[in-house]
């Protein structure tokens, strides 16, 4: 064989180990990219690239801090260990934002890369999504957080702009909102922000709880306070110690209960039945209703002294009807709870099932919508919930048969989006920020939408 | 007017919930009168909040950013110009100019003049 056909072998051989590998990363379930020794991005994988939602195309030639976003990227760089060590890195916990500023909690391995000389050209990073394990550990242990409140409305902002100090301070919090609102979510996630959210957290159904066992559930009672008393029992402000007790529908507590409540607030101590000393009651109180509190007040059905100790904080959460433009996100949350819970891959919901969604009251709010995810959940089993798998009252008539009909559907509702941004860019001269206002949605919403419709703000500002 | 960059060295930092330093400047005429660095110690997001409210902060100028902890922002009247990647000095210039959009990438060496119009 002579020296060129050697040649030929060789980098044809070189050509097809280098497809063979660029195979074997498509196909792989992790993350995989590698960087050179500036930190920047030279392959990124497929798996890469639907974790954190940046096309390789976008990703490669960039430094890989400004692509995952990462906690760890400013201290304690998986990869910088690798290449100071020369060691491998396994399994380091970390956490990424995606492109639309979800924290997604991620497993990292890195190694050095050197070249056939042993000159060193970079590093290699895998990283395994534990976005779902995270999410079903959260579900097993209600540790929801401020991530879970998904609202991106101006009464949600409302909520939004206090909650910093809400979550810092030790005031009782009163959350009025209908049904199905997310009125116990906002009040978990209040607990788990303040300084009390490693300790319980415990909740009193007040329409459930008889008022003749309001007391004993409660403060608890002592052995033989009563017949049946035969052992001392901890009420619900013991069990709670040092975390917040959340009573949960409050208008709905009986009068007589009522007095003994506000004791509990004024007075910060409480007797079990048959103690001879007040206990200190080291807890905080969070109260939700579905009801029109000073509306009850005023028909005296509500003791107004009670009413303005619990609405020391008001949050109103509003019907979902008022707020949707949160629809969408929350599909999404659910889509990824579900998914989670299910073992499923589902991706969202079609053009078509979104437009019915957008157009439905919800008298049954976010719970609501949240029945109406999981019960397509339960019939689709493609990769996105068409309406087909929605249950039938949500059905439209006539249904669409045609896939044209359903293009069409799908580019008239997005035309009409695209259409509203030129408008408002054109009555604000290509100005994005006045635009984003004018829309009522944020800068970044907006220059998401405008890279998605490929729309330029420059074409519409009138030249000087 | 007060702006708040957080930084990692000479470069906006990855992710503002993460970040370790926070540079405040006041901004007088058009120009940069006063800095200051917050070295950042928790790693609350809520008190990222509190501190740029204290400060009484206008604009925050951030590469990544939790869209939850965004929205906290903008519930507090902080303009977010969000997912800018690139030199400080650079994106600072762009801004004063006009011209700092989100998503804004400077990916010029150090000292390149900056163009007239931010390439998106």
């Amino acid at each position: 064989m002579s020296d060129e056909q050697k040649q030929h072998r060789d980098e044809s051989s070189t050509g097809s180990q280098a497809q063979f590998f660029e195979s074997v990363l498509r196909c792989v379930a992790d993350g995989v990219f590698t960087v050179d020794n500036d930190w920047k991005i030279t392959s990124f994988n497929r798996a890469a690239e639907r974790i954190t939602g940046v096309s390789a195309e976008r990703a490669i030639g960039k430094k890989c801090c400004d692509v995952f976003h990462a906690n760890i990227c400013e201290k304690g760089c998986a990869i910088r260990q690798s290449l100071d060590t020369g060691q491998e890195v396994i399994d380091q916990p970390a956490r990424i934002l995606n492109q639309r500023g979800k924290s997604i909690p991620i497993s990292i391995s890195t190694a050095v890369l050197h070249g056939e000389d042993g000159i060193l050209l970079g590093a290699v990073e895998t990283f395994r999504d534990l976005g779902m394990i995270e999410q079903l550990r959260r579900e097993i242990q209600s540790r929801y957080t401020f991530e879970d409140i998904i609202g991106k409305s101006e009464a949600f902002q409302k909520i939004f702009a206090i909650l910093p100090d809400i979550a810092s301070s030790e005031s009782t919090v009163l959350i009025e909102g209908p049904s199905g609102s997310g009125k116990e979510l906002l009040a978990r996630a209040i607990h788990n922000l303040s300084p009390r959210g490693k300790q319980p957290y415990v909740v009193v159904n007040c329409g459930t709880l008889p008022a003749n066992l309001f007391e004993s559930e409660l403060f608890g009672y002592m052995k033989g306070a009563f017949t049946d008393a035969k052992a001392d029992k901890k009420g619900r402000i013991a069990l709670a110690d040092g975390g917040t007790v959340f009573f949960d529908e409050i208008g709905d507590l009986p009068t007589e209960t009522q007095v003994k409540l506000l004791r509990l607030l004024q007075e910060r101590q409480y007797e079990p039945l048959g103690g001879v000393k007040p206990l200190p009651a080291n807890v905080r109180i969070v109260a939700a209703t579905n009801r029109d509190l000073s509306d009850l007040v005023s028909r005296g059905q509500f003791r107004d002294d009670l009413y303005f100790r619990l609405a020391v904080v008001r949050l109103t959460v509003p019907p979902l009807v008022e707020r949707r433009q949160d629809i969408p996100y929350l599909i999404d949350h659910f889509i990824q709870r579900f998914n989670a819970k299910r073992g499923k891959q589902i991706q969202g919901v079609t053009p078509e099932v979104m437009e019915i969604l957008m157009r439905h009251t919800f008298p049954g709010n976010a719970r609501e919508l949240e029945n109406i995810i999981e019960y397509g959940f339960v019939l689709c089993h493609n990769r996105f919930i068409e309406i087909r798998h929605l249950p039938e009252d949500l059905k439209p008539d006539e249904e669409p048969v045609t896939r044209t009909a359903r293009g069409d559907s799908v580019s008239r509702l997005q035309q009409s989006e695209a259409h509203t941004i030129q408008i408002a860019l054109s009555r604000n001269q290509g100005h994005q920020g006045h635009t984003a206002e004018d829309l009522r949605i944020s800068r970044t919403t907006l220059w998401r939408k405008l890279q998605k419709y490929d729309i330029n703000p420059e074409d519409y500002k009138v030249p000087h | 007017m007060k702006i708040a960059v957080p930084r990692s060295g000479e470069d906006v930092a990855p992710c503002v919930g993460h970040c370790a330093l926070m540079t405040i400047y006041t901004i007088t005429g058009g120009h940069i009168s006063n800095q200051v660095d917050f070295p950042l110690r928790s790693q609350e997001p809520f008190d990222r909040v509190r501190l740029l409210r204290d400060q009484g902060v206008d604009t925050i100028i951030c590469g990544g950013v939790q869209d939850v902890l965004e929205e906290c922002l903008r519930g507090s009247g902080i303009e977010v110009i969000s997912w800018v990647m690139g030199s400080v000095d650079a994106l600072l210039e762009l801004y004063l100019r006009g011209q700092l959009v989100p998503g804004h990438e400077d990916t010029s060496p150090p000292g390149t003049e900056l163009p007239s119009h931010p390439s998106r």
